[in-house]
């Protein structure tokens, strides 16, 4: 099936400023780009943007923090990273599958039986294709 | 402010940006399906139809969401 277009697909553009300017070397989250490769697929279908554009701590603040603070906040930055990078990489899934899946009328605000499997067959399938991927790509690089 | 405050404003300003972020995705998404599925054709006004059509669009939206969410972390948190 043809995806459709709608308003909302022109609305996220691809630009991610996790880096804010403002952060300093050592708070700043590796680029994103860079984990491409890693074993989980991290792109979704569609990945939205992440704006931290109202981040609005000065540097004075940041000079404050002790060496164990900063290798702490390294390590929830990170973590938060990780969890905003699967909850876009759920988003986009989402949005595919409810697409696939729900195609009759709306007639209930549940899933029924054979809505709830598909969106789970449509969630382990675009895993598989992921992992495809990444192998394919890999062989290629081999080869 | 010392270390520790310093520490905690960062986490909680990071964690409330991406929390609106979600939020705000989920928005976008919910408007775009139900919209298209809800309001085929745009009358002058919302018809009571169009509203119980789109809160019961926005419910199974959100099963939905969580139905593949929980289907795709524990498929990551098996393969690692």
């Amino acid at each position: 099936m043809r995806r459709q277009t709608t308003q909302h697909d022109t609305v996220t553009s691809p630009s991610r400023q996790i880096n804010h300017p403002q952060l300093p070397a050592y708070l700043r989250v590796p680029d994103l780009k860079l984990r491409l490769l890693d074993h989980y697929p991290a792109t979704a279908p569609e990945a939205p943007a992440t704006t931290m554009d109202n981040f609005s701590l000065d540097n004075a603040d940041l000079d404050k923090l002790n060496d164990k603070d900063k290798a702490e906040l390294r390590q929830v930055l990170q973590n938060e990273n990780q969890k905003a990078r699967i909850q876009s990489t759920v988003h986009g899934l989402a949005d595919v599958c409810f697409r696939k899946c729900v195609t009759g009328t709306i007639k209930n605000g549940k899933l029924d039986k054979t809505e709830e499997g598909c969106m789970a067959n449509c969630a382990e399938r675009f895993f598989d294709i992921s992992t495809l991927t990444m192998k394919q790509l890999q062989n290629l690089r081999q080869s | 402010m010392d270390s520790e405050t310093v520490k905690a404003e960062v986490i909680r300003q990071v964690r409330t940006e991406y929390a609106m972020d979600n939020a705000k995705q989920l928005i976008e998404k919910i408007n775009g399906h139900c919209f298209e599925r809800c309001v085929p054709k745009p009358g002058s006004s919302l018809s009571s139809g169009e509203q119980t059509c789109f809160t019961q669009c926005m419910e199974k939206y959100m099963a939905g969401w969580n139905q593949v969410s929980a289907t795709y972390i524990s498929r990551l948190q098996r393969e690692q």
